[in-house]
């Protein structure tokens, strides 16, 4: 992260890098049944924009942008994985 | 000791107070633009009028809204302002934009919002953008 600029009053940092994405989902069908569970894991290209509008308060936005299939870049799609924080930091 | 200082005065700080002291200038596109880009299987993704670093419009999927632009050489990041989806939240992102000629630009950026309610989106973007 670096700074880039400012936003109104606040300075901006950016970063770029890769990141990596693993989550792990359970279904039940109903309640006697077992969970039936299912993992997704993606990795690829990631950026993050963060507004430190106070001293050590920030929003940020991040996005990672999953490669599951590299071609589907040709058709702008990527399995995103967005995130809005908003926070403080010390 | 009285003149040098009046001297001092006279030299700097007066011609200083008129024509100010040099600031490095943020690059900017100089005036007024438009742009559209298209998104996700080249479905319509963005379309923004701008003014300088400023610009207003459909800025990306489900996010309407302003946004800043800082560019440094044919790069920027941008953040803004607007209305995300059902709420009011923020969009962020990075891009490049490289001039083609004649005031054309190729676009080329990969953003994302978030909202207030909890939801967040992120989308690439692929354009063209001209500035007058």
């Amino acid at each position: 992260m670096r700074n880039t600029g400012a936003f109104f009053w606040g300075p901006l940092q950016t970063g770029i890098g890769v990141g990596a994405y693993y989550a792990r989902e359970g279904y039940r069908k109903d309640t006697d049944s077992a969970v039936q569970t299912s993992d997704d894991f993606t990795a690829g290209p990631a950026f993050r924009v963060s507004w430190n509008f106070m001293s050590h308060a920030f929003v940020s936005i991040d996005c990672m942008f999953g490669l599951r299939a590299p071609l589907n870049l040709l058709g702008l799609s990527a399995q995103e994985i967005p995130q809005f924080i908003f926070g403080v930091s010390f | 000791m009285k003149y040098k200082s009046r001297l001092f005065i006279f030299l700097f700080i007066l011609p200083a107070l008129f024509f100010g002291f040099p600031a490095e200038a943020e690059p900017s596109a100089g005036g007024f633009t438009v742009s559209a880009a298209v998104g996700l299987l080249y479905t319509p993704g963005s379309i923004r009028v701008g003014y300088n670093n400023w610009e207003f419009g459909y800025l990306n999927v489900s996010t309407f809204g302003f946004n800043y632009l800082v560019r440094q050489d044919s790069t920027y990041t941008t953040f803004g302002l607007g209305a995300v989806g059902n709420g009011i939240g923020f969009y962020g992102g990075v891009g490049w934009e490289p001039s083609i000629r004649w005031g054309l630009h190729f676009r080329t950026e990969a953003g994302a919002a978030g909202n207030f309610s909890g939801s967040a989106v992120g989308g690439l973007l692929m354009g063209l953008s001209y500035w007058f």
